[in-house]
């Protein structure tokens, strides 16, 4: 089931900031197929050998959708960076949207334009 | 003792004299080893208001109880002294085979006073100990004098920890090198300097003992498994260079003096085109299965070790998109002896006052953003005090002071430390790490960005919540910085503090809790704090610089992103609440009490005045 953001924002913030995705994306309705990109970054980037992959997702796509969408186009991440059952990233990524959020339930909707970042789940360094 | 050899040597340099304490077991369960170890000797051996380049500050090298057991990513080191960057308490790790000889050498700690009449090295070898003449390491690099050494004394595996030029001559962010690894941040090199020590042989015979041989190896054998899975991938597979691509897509990516967060071609400097174009080779620290070190091929010969501080300091922060220059300005500063960081702070700063007017012609080193051949010119300058060299040798704040009008502005330090390559405006939880940190702008005794980057809090706004995060990841980080464990290891535990207390039983066979080792992480925190406010910290050392607090984010995703006063203060006032402090940042008695630091340190001070009295008496010092 698709759910709105992560619960720590405040109702304005989550206002604005949803408010702001939809901008991004003005005339694409949900109702259609949704575009979306994905960017890759670190070693999901090198075994993928390509920065970022232009998904169309069915109508009400949600996070889940997109990595089994990517799972079919970039097999080589299958088991080292999507789970092996592709609805969800292994243990060492994280996923955020649109550089602001990160993300990490499978249900979370997928706007019309989004950037899904892929990236290390480690930071530091 | 199991874990530990239960002694300290101390060397005075003035004297060419040493002596053997014993340390109290007490003692070590209270604080560990490392970075605990290291806070509660500098409380007990530097004169209250010591200045940090006089023979008096004591310069602290620490082991730890799981260095040099089978664990994985533990042959780590600590140096404890007073900053000369800051004027409060500097700690340090650097790693790999120093770390391991000096435990095998017997030494829980050793500890440097006093200043020798010309350039010495130390020898020591398990009881042996010798201060040795030196001149003729003068002006040699790290790499270069461990090599000298070895051959003089013809044991090609001495084990060497060496200041370059810049130790020798004082410049206020020098650091500590060995095998090809530094002690980086605060000034440790310097305060090394001061003492005319070019560098610290050892030679270890010892072994290590634990309490349980078979209940660590089946722990080991767990953790290596868990160091090569999907928790270390980054480290192994690209190592710390992958951070800046991600930041920079983050908004986080420190540019121009911190005139950005984000750089236009950080997709050439970015961690994935240095693997493609650059690669050399991977290696890591002795003992380590992680082995996150990439070293990179440079147009100009050879390779060099690059991780994402030292490319981000002297990459988009000085406005440099090319990494043969970034690659040849870490060389540079790995051969003088120089923290990258500091080093990258202080010739952005110096960009930005000679864009703006402020430097006198004759300081005008031709420094601007982005010019390549003047960050190259300028860090043999830093190192050999030359010129203008010598005031930015002072680090930013230093300096800022000495050119005067706005300079200090753009002056990016906390403490006089300068920044590390997190953005705080778009990572609130970092914002708040870097402006309490004990050692001034530091990210690694908070690791607060993880918040950030984990999604557990929303980063780019700011709540007094935050306040307990940091002190969570500061007791964290002190804990693994005492036991030590490579910060690198820290996701392979599920349910780290009583994964890491039934390990250190095993280790020390000391019964100990989940909840009495967290004790321990906010015992060294608070040490070290207290340290700091003896030697005249104000509520105000707790701050970050102007710019970050009234100039709003302008590029990236996180555009227009602003840190109020109103917001640090009150996230500042979070986190001494979640400390149990006085709201002004002091510590009440009775939380001194509760974590039986009096006692503690009066304990440490009465053994202090005691042994080396009786040793000196016995003539142990008799070496020399």
């Amino acid at each position: 089931m698709a759910t709105a953001r992560k619960d720590m924002l405040s109702p304005a913030e989550m206002a604005n900031r949803e408010q702001t995705r939809n901008d991004a994306s003005p005339g694409l309705s949900q109702d259609g197929p949704i575009p979306c990109t994905v960017e890759l970054f670190g070693t999901a980037r090198l075994r993928a050998k390509t920065a970022k992959v232009a998904l169309v997702l069915p109508p009400q796509a949600v996070l889940s959708s997109v990595f089994m969408a990517l799972a079919g186009e970039l097999p080589v991440l299958v088991g080292s960076v999507i789970a092996p059952d592709r609805s969800k990233l292994t243990s060492g990524y994280a996923c955020n949207i649109n550089g602001l959020d990160f993300v990490r339930d499978p249900g979370f909707k997928i706007n019309p334009g989004d950037s899904i970042i892929i990236i290390s789940n480690d930071a530091g360094g | 003792m199991y874990g530990f050899d239960g002694r300290l040597l101390h060397i005075d340099l003035t004297k060419k004299a040493h002596h053997w304490l014993s340390l109290e077991e007490s003692r070590l369960r209270a604080v560990l080893g490392g970075i605990g170890l290291g806070v509660s000797l500098l409380h007990d051996l530097a004169p209250p208001g010591v200045e940090p380049l006089s023979p008096d500050n004591p310069l602290i090298f620490a082991s730890a109880p799981l260095v040099g057991t089978e664990l994985t990513s533990t042959a780590k080191y600590a140096v404890v002294t007073k900053s000369p960057l800051t004027g409060f308490i500097t700690d340090s790790l650097s790693s790999s085979f120093f770390a391991l000889e000096l435990k095998r050498a017997g030494l829980d700690a050793l500890v440097i006073t006093g200043r020798a009449s010309s350039l010495v090295y130390v020898f020591i070898e398990n009881e042996k100990v010798e201060v040795r003449e030196g001149e003729y390491l003068c002006g040699k690099s790290p790499a270069e004098t461990e090599a000298l050494i070895r051959s003089e004394l013809k044991d090609a595996d001495l084990r060497v920890a060496a200041i370059g030029q810049a130790g020798e001559n004082l410049v206020r962010f020098a650091t500590i090198s060995n095998d090809g690894r530094q002690a980086g941040r605060g000034g440790v090199g310097a305060v090394m300097g001061s003492k005319n020590l070019k560098a610290i042989a050892l030679r270890g015979r010892g072994g290590v003992r634990v309490a349980d041989p078979r209940g660590v190896e089946a722990i080991a054998e767990s953790m290596r498994r868990l160091s090569l899975g999907p928790l270390t991938t980054k480290y192994r597979d690209i190592g710390t260079v992958a951070n800046l691509a991600v930041f920079n897509r983050l908004g986080a990516l420190p540019t121009r003096n911190f005139l950005q967060s984000t750089f236009d071609h950080a997709e050439a400097l970015s961690g994935e085109s240095l693997a493609e174009n650059n690669f050399s080779r991977r290696q890591g620290c002795a003992s380590c299965t992680i082995r996150c070190e990439r070293l990179f091929k440079s147009l100009a010969g050879g390779e060099q070790r690059l991780e994402y501080e030292s490319l981000y300091a002297l990459g988009p922060l000085c406005g440099i998109k090319d990494p043969e220059v970034v690659l040849q300005a870490a060389h540079l500063c790995d051969l003088y002896g120089l923290d990258t960081i500091s080093t990258g702070g202080t010739l952005a700063w110096a960009m930005e006052c000679t864009e703006k007017g402020l430097l006198l012609e004759d300081h005008d080193l031709g420094l601007r953003f982005g010019r390549a051949d003047a960050i190259l010119a300028a860090i043999p300058l830093i190192a050999q005090r030359s010129g203008f060299g010598s005031i930015l040798a002072e680090g930013s704040r230093r300096a800022a002071l000495r050119v005067g009008k706005d300079a200090m502005h753009w002056a990016m330090h906390v403490k006089g430390l300068e920044l590390p390559g997190y953005e705080p405006r778009s990572l609130k939880s970092m914002a708040l790490g870097l402006a309490v940190s004990p050692r001034g702008a530091c990210h690694n005794r908070s690791g607060a960005y993880e918040a950030d980057f984990s999604g557990q809090v929303d980063r780019l706004s700011a709540d007094p919540g935050r306040g307990a995060l940091v002190v969570a990841g500061e007791d964290f980080a002190a804990v693994l910085d005492s036991l030590i464990i490579c910060k690198f290891l820290r996701k392979c535990f599920t349910d780290f503090y009583a994964e890491a207390a039934n390990l250190l039983e095993k280790v020390t066979g000391w019964p100990i809790s989940a909840a009495e080792l967290r004790r321990v992480g906010e015992r060294v925190c608070t040490l070290k704090k207290l340290f700091n406010i003896r030697e005249g910290w104000k509520p105000e050392d707790d701050w970050l610089p102007q710019r970050l607090l009234s100039e709003p984010l302008s590029t990236g995703v996180a555009r227009g992103a602003t840190l109020t006063p109103s917001e640090l203060r009150e996230m500042i006032q979070g986190y001494y609440r979640a400390r149990e402090w006085h709201e002004n940042g002091f510590i009440p008695e009775k939380k001194l009490t509760a974590l039986g630091i009096p006692a503690l340190t009066s304990a440490l001070l009465k053994a202090e005045r005691k042994s080396p009295a009786r040793e000196r008496e016995k003539g142990d010092n008799s070496n020399y």
